[in-house]
């Protein structure tokens, strides 16, 4: 079998393109947004309150939305699973917020940020999405200002900017390392603010548990109360998915403990296809993992390879100490391999190289999973004052972690998932392939192509929210009948709330010897190898032929304490862990199907002689989006093409 | 275990005192567990992972506890260690604990948060509500989405935002409320103000707000302050006492301009 | 939401003295009234040390003192009117002191009906945590003191209107121990006064983190300036025999 010989007979292709319409409008492209956005149907406002709204998730995406809608005038129920909104994981986010709005001069511009997201997307992206993601950025700066995000200002009183993420451009903003908190905490205050008007009503320590759809529309969820475990029907004329990504899938992530691939992965075996599964992103400066009991991984600001090296020691099984080790036997192989960005490539390669050291053994570290981020030089160079000046919290961060001082023993570190550019496949309108289902933020596939940029995900989140639902919304429900939002007691939502509750009772009763914690390492660590930052043909085959065991076993032999009708923390996971299971298939079967590398996605068969990732655009120039089979391994592919009229594909190269 | 120097770090034996409660009505006690292979790499919460893994293999009940990002900025844990909230290390949430801060043979109290606004709802898990509530009274800026003039139309003095950013930076865990010997939110409601009283575009809505938080705060039922600064001292991102003189400098100011 | 949400309504309208922050701002304001008359209280009782014959003439200094009190306001006003009203006023902001802490203690306590198993303090001072049980006791040594030197119902000395410098020698010379009950009673005044202006600062709306240093200080040197002269004068009044007697 040749290294790129079709295995198709694990999926099915449809042909069929028009379950696939972008619905994004043709013309000028700086014009489409704008276009777009008069033909839309409106909806009078003293008609809005009699529409019902529900949104699931209060990050930045799905807070901004239902706290603009909520303002509109529609009847919002917002639902989360932590304890109030303000603690959803965009408020984790450190850099900052990039925004076009060339207060710098330095050349920036609505379409160089466009540029710039296309092809650091690989080409992988829709174009007219992109542009209108650059075009409201501008916006949301103006509208975190005065809801009074303290971005840092320079002493006459502007904004203040910096590079982020090796962009030629001064285009992110920020509130010192607390950017995601800030912004989150704007749209948070926002969400209370409707809470106290009463338009809006915020549900927390809710998981949702199940999509409703009457006729192939979106028309309710069923939830479960963490607290008192009641699962609960609630009916609405439009749903919104704002639930974060699915790094979680791989156990050891920066996400949240509680994030979770659910409310997607219910939708999407209601029919909402799920685009791309495949595009996950590394992120190359987190701390290591240290010992068998690690629950998260921590991620340090990209900023320290700024100052730091990178390097192994050129010996395989090297285990002296670092500052035992001579120059000469020292492997800085970002600068040997990448001459003129050196220890500041991108994140991908910068992390591929990471793993490519360790898998030869040259790895640091208890684990020999890591690398040194060495600031002797720069300490030497620069004096400790002027480190400490820069890098003080992170360095105190990594101290308080590992127990070891960053200024006179080379930091370790090793990359980690991060985001998921992966997700529910939307249209222009961001509505999914279920009628009545938006779905935004990072949970959404739309803007980021095969790679995201950095700073652009909580633009991304918020721009949905906050300029782009508000607006789509409208339109959708101008087509549906005024105050008929069904009431949640027919078949459609009592055949819900009976899966929900026979899940719950299955989950309870198998009562077998494996904690959920222990499936859930496993899933994580067999898709870390296998589907993880590099990927192959092999690997890839027998993570699919594992999967499915692995899932068989833990619907027979899982230990799910207590019982339904209480706060049930191993019930909760298990629910996720179980959808969790489906989904690393699919992205399995994805990272299969797509025999090239592309931004996050590596696939070893597909490099360039110097080992760049090798796209294929004859054939792979379009999103996958998969449709949820008969069983979760037979998924449908549908095709949507993506043309590239303004930013023509290049190839990357960093040496 | 060991660690990058090689040396081996012994794994420690610790008894845990830990608050049990079935749920909002049932009555909780302190039940004695025993956690005989504790690494001191573990976070605290990876500690008590550990425990509930062996619970839940014991067929036993796991404890609850809230916890989200473990990474110290999400708000959602909330331990009373040893009598300190988040545990005796300034400056760090109780995710970002690490197990090195305790010895060998300790016997580590784990209580939730006390507050009657607080109610418990099941072991160490507490309704903290009304801390949103707070917010919702009007710890906001009224700016409806589309409104708002360019971000660089209102220069802001750089002290100013610096100081809104220090009372900002609230991650409204609660651990302000259990420390203090009167159970009072001041430092959070505080903090809440004066970051939105530090901006020129906080200023309409300044008395209002004030007023409102404050009232709501005191409906909640929290106590007063008598300023003994426990809640600083406990605050993970160590906002200062002064926050809650500006609450208290801004709820005259919002009584004189009133009448 | 949870059901016991509360919602505090019209609160701007009911005003400054419905809120917390307004009744501790009533404390803040008596504390201080009274902080200065302390201050004055003990300057006035320094005068002990100009012995019998202070101003003079063949008056105790400390007596002429007091007679001047009784004089205030005269002839404006007839005889010891003003020295009543400022009697009535402090006697008023004493009260409402005692019974807004007293409303305020109540609501702390219920604010957490379930103590800790396990408790412990990073920051607190003594002072701070014994506010209450220092005000407690400060008001008892008041009634005590009140009995011995203005009611004369003390049942240990001859009490004599209008001399009080002789009473007071008459009830601490050669008696330590009623020396060390004032001496008690003044150490919590001190602890009391010390964070009475600390908190009074936070109260009031003046205290920023550069300035905590500097507010810290004054209720140091305030309480340790009362605090030094009434020991004093304790200590005075222990040592100097009265030769009237």
């Amino acid at each position: 079998m040749g290294l790129l010989s079709p295995s198709r007979t694990r999926w099915r292709e449809s042909d069929d393109s028009s379950m696939l319409v972008s619905g994004a409008p043709d013309g000028p492209i700086a014009d489409r947004w704008d276009e777009h956005k008069f033909r839309m149907r409106l909806v009078n406002p003293a008609n809005r309150r009699r529409y019902r709204v529900i949104v699931v998730g209060a990050g930045l995406a799905g807070g901004a939305a239902a706290a603009s809608l909520g303002e509109l005038g529609y009847n919002v129920d917002v639902f989360c699973y932590q304890d109030s909104p303000r603690r959803a994981h965009s408020i984790a986010a450190q850099g900052g917020i990039n925004a076009a709005k060339n207060y710098r001069n330095d050349g920036d511009s609505v379409y160089r940020l466009f540029y710039d997201t296309v092809k650091g997307g690989d080409f992988r992206a829709r174009e007219s999405n992109v542009y209108r993601l650059a075009q409201v950025s501008v916006d949301i700066i103006d509208q975190c200002v005065a809801q009074g995000v303290p971005f840092a200002r320079e002493y006459g009183g502007l904004l203040d900017n910096r590079s982020f993420g090796g962009a030629q451009v001064s285009r992110t903003f920020y509130a010192r390392g607390q950017t995601g908190q800030q912004l989150l905490l704007g749209a948070y205050q926002a969400l209370q603010r409707q809470v106290q008007a009463g338009t809006v009503t915020v549900h927390p320590r809710h998981d949702m548990v199940e999509l409703v759809t009457i006729d192939g529309a979106a028309k309710g969820i069923v939830t479960r109360d963490m607290i008192d475990g009641t699962i609960e029907r609630w009916s609405a004329d439009v749903v919104i998915l704002a639930t974060g990504g699915y790094g979680n899938v791989f156990y050891l992530s920066t996400n949240a403990k509680g994030s979770n691939t659910t409310a997607i992965w219910r939708a999407h075996k209601k029919g909402a296809f799920f685009a791309n599964p495949c595009f996950t992103q590394i992120h190359p400066t987190c701390i290591p993992v240290s010992g068998e009991h690690q629950s998260k991984l921590t991620l340090m600001s990209e900023s320290l390879r700024n100052d730091g090296r990178i390097w192994v020691p050129k010996q395989a099984g090297d285990a002296r100490a670092p500052d035992q080790i001579p120059e000469a036997e020292r492997d800085y192989f970002l600068e040997r391999k990448y001459p003129s960005f050196g220890n500041l490539v991108p994140r991908d390669v910068a992390s591929r190289n990471a793993k490519e050291v360790c898998d030869q053994g040259r790895g640091v570290g208890p684990t020999g999973l890591g690398v040194y981020l060495d600031f002797s030089d720069a300490i030497q160079r620069l004096g400790a004052d002027r480190i400490k000046e820069r890098y003080g919290n992170l360095f105190d961060m990594y101290e308080r972690i590992t127990a070891e001082d960053p200024y006179t023993v080379p930091m370790r570190i090793f990359p980690a998932i991060h985001y998921t550019m992966g997700g529910l496949w939307v249209d222009y309108d961001l509505q999914s392939t279920i009628p009545g289902l938006f779905v935004a933020g990072e949970a959404n596939f739309s803007d980021h192509g095969a790679n995201r940029l950095g700073a652009s995900a909580l633009m991304q989140g918020l721009a949905d929210g906050y300029f782009v639902l508000p607006s789509t919304i409208g339109s959708y429900l101008a087509t549906q009948p005024m105050g008929k939002t069904p009431a949640p007691d027919g078949a459609a939502f009592s055949d819900a709330e009976k899966a929900v509750r026979d899940r719950v009772d299955t989950l309870l009763a198998i009562d077998g010897s494996r904690t959920v914690d222990s499936f859930h390492r496993e899933l994580g660590l067999l898709l870390w190898d296998r589907c993880g930052m590099a990927r192959n043909e092999a690997g890839l085959d027998e993570a699919l032929e594992r999967l499915p065991r692995l899932r068989e076993e833990f619907w027979r032999d899982v230990k799910v304490p207590g019982s339904g009708a209480m706060l049930n923390q191993g019930l909760e996971k298990a629910q996720r862990v179980a959808d969790f299971l489906e989904l690393g298939e699919l992205m399995c079967l994805d990272a299969l199907h797509r025999r090239e590398s592309c931004g996050g996605h590596f696939r070893e068969e597909s490099q360039t002689p110097d080992g760049e990732a090798q796209r294929d655009d004859e054939r792979f120039t379009y999103v996958g989006a998969w449709e949820h089979g008969a069983g979760p391994s037979e998924p449908v592919l549908h095709k949507e093409p993506l043309a590239f009229d303004y930013v023509h594909p290049t190839q990357r190269s960093y040496t | 275990m060991s660690g990058a120097d090689g040396q081996v770090r012994a794994a420690m034996r610790l008894t845990l005192k830990v608050w049990r409660q079935a749920d909002r009505k049932t009555p909780g006690r302190m039940v004695t567990y025993e956690a005989p292979n504790v690494s001191p790499d573990m976070s605290f919460l990876e500690m008590l992972d550990v425990v509930n893994e062996d619970l839940i293999l014991g067929g036993d009940d796991p404890i609850a506890f809230d916890h989200d990002c473990r990474e110290g900025i999400c708000g959602s844990c909330d331990l009373m260690v040893n009598g300190y909230a988040h545990g005796p290390r300034r400056g760090t949430t109780v995710c970002q604990l690490h197990m090195r801060e305790f010895a060998d043979g300790d016997t580590i109290f784990i209580e939730p948060w006390r507050a009657g606004s607080f109610p418990v709802i099941k072991d160490l898990v507490v309704d903290r509500g009304a801390l949103d509530r707070i917010v919702a009274a009007g710890g906001f800026i009224s700016v409806p989405t589309g409104s708002p003039p360019d971000g660089n139309a209102i220069p802001v003095p750089k002290d100013d935002v610096d100081r809104a950013m220090d009372a900002a930076a609230c991650i409204g865990c609660g651990a302000c409320v259990a420390a203090c010997p009167n159970a009072s939110a001041s430092l959070f409601t505080g903090s809440k103000l004066t970051h939105l009283a530090s901006l020129p575009q906080g200023q309409p809505e300044r008395d209002r707000r004030t007023m409102a938080m404050v009232a709501q705060m005191d409906a909640e039922g929290f106590g007063s302050c008598t300023n003994i600064g426990e809640c600083s001292a406990a605050c993970p991102k160590e906002i200062p006492m002064d926050v809650i003189a500006q609450m208290n400098a801004d709820v005259r100011r919002a009584s004189r301009r009133a009448r | 939401m949870t059901a016991t949400a509360v919602r505090a309504r019209g609160a701007r309208q009911r005003g400054l003295w419905a809120t917390t922050v307004g009744k501790k701002l009533l404390v803040a304001v008596t504390g201080l009234g009274w902080i200065g008359f302390v201050f004055v209280h003990m300057i006035g009782n320094l005068k002990l040390f100009m012995g019998p014959e202070g101003h003079g003439d063949s008056r105790p200094a400390l007596n002429v003192y007091g007679e001047w009190l009784r004089d205030l306001g005269t002839p404006a006003l007839p005889h010891s009117v003003l020295l009543w009203l400022l009697r009535f006023g402090l006697l008023t902001t004493f009260v409402v002191h005692v019974v807004l802490v007293a409303a305020l203690s109540w609501r702390n306590r219920a604010a957490r009906p379930q103590r800790y198993a396990k408790t412990a303090h990073v920051q607190a001072n003594p002072a701070s945590l014994m506010m209450k049980w220092g005000g407690v006791t400060i008001l008892a040594f008041l009634l005590f003191h009140l009995a011995h030197f203005t009611w004369g119902v003390s049942p240990d000395i001859e009490f004599r209107r209008g001399d009080p410098y002789g009473n007071v020698l008459q009830a601490f010379y050669h008696r330590p121990w009623m020396g060390a009950i004032y001496l008690v009673a003044m150490i919590a005044l001190a602890g009391h006064i010390y964070h009475g202006i600390y908190s009074t600062a936070q109260t009031l709306g003046i205290n920023r983190a550069r300035r905590e240093q500097l507010i810290r200080r004054i209720a140091t040197g305030t309480a340790a300036l009362i605090l030094g002269g009434n020991v004093l004068i304790i200590v005075g009044a222990t040592l100097i025999k009265n030769p009237g007697y």
